[in-house]
């Protein structure tokens, strides 16, 4: 009984700035949605490094696209994996104290990637948990509250094993980079971390990126029918129609107003030619 | 593939298809009407009252006679689901013809057929969608659901059209099905339309040519100034003619982003047709701008033929139709809208630049509304008088409040309140003893000193309202803006018949224009549709206001009394002058002589130039202008008020003075 959640949460709460869990309050039922700073007690420990500057969305995706990821490639390697209501369901029962403004989301990743790779010291996973390290810290070095929220909830996905059980196919965690950067960077760029949890078809936009790039096909689903439905939900690829649509419709605008001084024009010649 | 019996009765595998079918809607219905070899259009369709209609023969042929169940299902759903009932069909309609007109109804061909088409292709996709739902959740996931397996096939009998294409595709993404599952991956190429850019040459040319020879004639006849201005118009319609082909051009088509948005639309508005309908509407309308000389494809074969046999719509589903707040909303194509939402919230995250507050302005948008004229050719089947009073009363409605006057019933009598406590003197009735006063002024009465009395004091009633009679005669001459042309004449009109109605009173309605040109009914009524059908009627001849009518009318019934009111409201023009006698001098003194026996006659004029107001006022009536729709319903206000608070005659009033 004791080795229930609560050293998983004293592990997560060490310097991280994680209040006391409590598990019935998640980020779905917590209104508003980011905690007030009263709510979440400062981390004890060093506070994050000053070297932060604020981007925008589009330099986030700037990061993502410099990483050169082939989605092709990713998608003919992908394994059957869980299925996107496991993923989708653990993206809505994310404690609030999670998505707190003031998490030290590095000292959080240090201390979920401990859990997940073990403390081991062995090359391989020392490796890979420094690659993650490295882009949380990018992550944290962006300054955005946007990337920073996909982070801990990607850190959520990984670390919520403990409380809820392991997923039907467990994770590689050979791909935790790419998945971590996924997230932050390309996703969370456009679409806020709270809708993932709040909106239903958003939250099967990030289950269905976040198996992706962990190297999994949703249970059930074969490479074309995921490749698919991801694309018909990718909230950067319709952004991109969408703003298409609107600097259409303005053109559009323009254009009869251009249509309407012309036809004046032209009724103001043929009644001063009568 | 199932036995189908080339019958009119039901076998047995069709039969426990129909149970299923019903089972899945939960609903019972009689049997539907087999009509083998019917050589319709499409293998399925219904009609109000609910009946459903199949010819299962040409369902084989097409390859989906083995889903008996689905086919089935459909065509219950028209009835369970979409439309469901004539109002919502027409409804429905509406909202379908409302997109068309702001996306571009001047280049589609065909309006109404395609209003008819994208109304039940709209059904047809919540139905579908349901169904599937339906059959997923009592099968089990394990399977494809039966609706999606017969789309499969029919998704393959194939178009090529690109409005398809969306469609198909929103059936993929809302069934979780990979791309190029009903219909190609890939969405067809945009059409090069060849024929038209010939025409467009030639026509140039022919132009081109035709302006030489005006000019060389010019030039022959004409001062130089002459010619330089025909040039300079010729410069003009160029100038014009190639921004309307830049125009032309720009089509707000974007199959993949449409046929996600279709399918966001579908799960939306699964329960709300009619308002669904708009978006649906706005998001494919725009394949269907300029395809006056492509080939139409159309849907596959096989789709359900929709309702057939409807009847136009009567007068009362006109005003039901028309009066749904849902068909007042501004069309806007989803794709803007949704753009323009992402706008909006990425600026107050400080992520964007500031936001733009011009692009969440109305005035952004392309739509035209959708008026009058409009409406008529939508309803053109039903009679025309009914759509204009349905529009009228739908645009009237905001405005209508009950129009009472002042009551002449004298205060009930014997009415008193307690009032103050005064001393009870010796001598004054014992009973007016207020005991429980005294004894609370000193247990120890001492009459005349300690005893109270409560003083009562008569009640002031309130001012008491009741229903009045209206007589109303409007200008239907050739000057006044016709009733099929949004007149504010015949919109104040409305709201004033309808505010009397509700306060319950009655209307008399005389249409009139020139001499003999005078209809209406004798007598007052309470039947808004034979008044909204007489101030509807328009003769458009000239202008003669009758007075010899209205003069006969009110002969010899003396003066108003308590009991006997009467108010009379014209709406009319600058023409109205005729009412004072201009044109008909034997008449001259008949409105001073009927205005004396009214308590109320007001004149509401579309007269810029206020040319009535003299002769108006000299024969004691009351003016209000209106010029623009908007107008109207402060006028009728104003008008109201004047109503409300015209103090009844009295009966101490001399009668007579007035006879006709």
């Amino acid at each position: 009984m004791a080795e229930g959640p609560v050293p998983f949460w004293r592990r997560l709460t060490n310097s991280a700035g994680l209040r006391d869990p409590d598990i019935s309050e998640t980020a779905t039922n917590a209104t508003p949605f980011s905690p007030p700073a009263d709510r979440v007690s400062r981390p004890a420990g060093a506070p994050e490094p000053a070297e932060t500057m604020v981007v925008d969305s589009e330099a986030l995706l700037d990061i993502w696209f410099a990483r050169e990821q082939d989605d092709v490639i990713v998608w003919r390697s992908c394994l059957p994996g869980a299925s996107v209501a496991e993923i989708a369901t653990r993206l809505s029962l994310v404690p609030a104290a999670f998505l707190a403004d003031d998490v030290a989301v590095l000292q959080l990743a240090e201390n979920i990637l401990e859990i997940e790779y073990g403390a081991s010291g062995t090359t391989s996973p020392d490796r890979r948990r420094q690659e993650v390290l490295r882009i949380v810290d990018q992550v944290r070095a962006t300054g955005s509250g946007a990337a920073r929220r996909g982070a801990a909830l990607v850190l959520w996905l990984w670390a919520s094993d403990d409380l809820n059980g392991p997923l039907s196919v467990p994770l590689s965690p050979v791909w935790h980079g790419r998945a971590m950067a996924a997230l932050s960077f390309r996703l969370a760029a456009v679409v806020d971390p709270a809708e993932w949890v709040r909106d239903a078809d958003r939250r099967d936009e990030a289950a269905r990126t976040f198996l992706l790039w962990s190297g999994h096909l949703p249970a059930g689903e074969d490479e074309a029918t995921a490749r698919s439905i991801l694309a018909m939900r990718d909230s950067l690829q319709q952004n991109t129609a969408l703003a298409q649509t609107m600097a259409d419709h303005e053109h559009r605008l323009q254009v009869t107003k251009r249509l309407q001084e012309a036809r004046a024009r032209e009724a103001a010649a043929r009644y001063s030619n009568e | 593939m199932s036995p189908v019996a080339a019958g009119t009765r039901l076998t047995s595998d069709q039969r426990a298809a129909w149970g299923s079918a019903q089972a899945l809607w939960g609903v019972e219905l009689h049997d539907p009407e087999l009509a083998p070899h019917a050589k319709a259009p499409s293998f399925a369709w219904f009609t109000f009252p609910p009946q459903v209609s199949f010819d299962l023969p040409l369902a084989d042929r097409l390859g989906v006679g083995g889903f008996l169940e689905s086919i089935f299902a459909h065509e219950i759903g028209h009835h369970a689901l979409s439309p469901s009932t004539r109002l919502t069909s027409l409804k429905i309609q509406h909202q379908i013809a409302r997109a068309l007109a702001a996306t571009d109804a001047a280049r589609i061909p065909n309006v109404q057929d395609e209003v008819h088409r994208l109304s039940n292709l709209w059904s047809d996709m919540l139905i579908n969608v349901r169904v599937a739902e339906a059959q997923r959740r009592r099968d089990g996931p394990a399977v494809p659901p039966e609706m999606v397996r017969m789309w499969t096939v029919l998704g393959g009998n194939g178009s090529g059209d690109t409005l398809w294409w969306v469609v198909l595709r929103a059936y993929e993404v809302l069934w979780g099905l990979a791309a190029g599952s009903l219909c190609p991956a890939e969405p067809p190429a945009a059409p090069v339309d060849a024929t038209e850019e010939k025409r467009r040459r030639r026509e140039a040319s022919t132009t081109a040519q035709s302006r030489k020879t005006v000019l060389e004639n010019m030039r022959a006849t004409k001062s130089k100034q002459k010619v330089a201005e025909r040039e300079q118009d010729f410069l003009a319609q160029d100038a014009a003619a190639e921004v309307q082909r830049e125009f032309d051009a720009l089509a707000l088509t974007n199959p993949r982003l449409d046929a996600g948005l279709l399918a966001e639309t579908v799960r939306t508005f699964g329960d709300d047709p009619v308002s669904g309908a708009l978006r649906f509407g706005m998001l494919l309308a725009p394949y269907l701008v300029g395809q006056e000389d492509a080939p139409k494809p159309g849907a596959p074969a096989g789709v359900c033929d929709g309702e057939t046999g409807a009847g136009p719509a009567t007068a009362g589903e006109l005003v039901a139709v028309l009066g749904d707040a849902r068909l007042q909303e501004d069309p806007e194509h989803p794709a803007v809208a949704k753009a323009r939402g992402l706008v909006a919230p990425s600026t107050t995250t400080g992520m964007s630049d500031p936001p733009d507050t011009s692009m969440g302005s109305p005035a952004t948008s392309t739509g035209q509304g959708y008026g009058l004229a409009k409406t008529l050719e939508l309803y053109r089947a039903s009679a025309a008088n009914d759509v204009t009073a349905a529009w009228y009363q739908t645009r009237a409605r905001h405005f209508v409040r009950p129009l009472l006057q002042r009551s002449t019933t004298a205060p009930p009598a014997g009415t008193e309140i307690p009032g103050p406590l005064e001393s009870w003197e010796l001598g004054d009735d014992l009973a007016d003893i207020d005991w429980a006063a005294s004894m609370a002024r000193s247990p120890t009465i001492v009459p005349g000193v300690t005893t109270r009395r409560r003083e009562y004091l008569p009640d002031v009633p309130p001012v008491a309202s009741v229903s009045l009679d209206l007589d109303l005669y409007i200008d239907s001459s050739g000057s006044m803006v016709s009733p099929a042309r949004e007149s504010p004449a015949v919109l104040a009109g409305t709201i004033l018949i309808l505010s009397v109605l509700r306060g319950g009173g009655r209307v008399r309605v005389t249409s009139f224009a020139a001499a003999g040109q005078v209809a209406g009914g004798h007598r007052f009524t309470r039947d808004r549709l034979e008044a909204l059908r007489d101030l509807t009627y328009y003769f458009g001849g000239g202008t003669v206001f009758p007075l010899d009518l209205y003069g006969s009318r009110y002969s010899g019934l003396g003066r108003t009394s308590s009991s006997v009111r009467r108010h009379v409201v014209v709406l009319s023009d600058e023409g109205l002058l005729s009412m004072f006698g201009a044109g008909q001098p034997q008449y001259a003194d008949v409105a001073a002589r009927v205005r004396r026996g009214l308590d109320t006659a007001t004149l509401i004029l579309q007269d810029p130039r206020r040319s009535i107001t003299t002769a108006a006022v000299a024969a004691g009536y009351d003016v209000e202008y209106i010029e623009r729709m908007d107008d109207a319903p402060a006028a009728c206000a104003r008008l109201a008020r004047r109503l409300t608070e015209s103090e009844p005659s009295r009966a101490t009033r001399t009668a007579g003075g007035f006879r006709g």
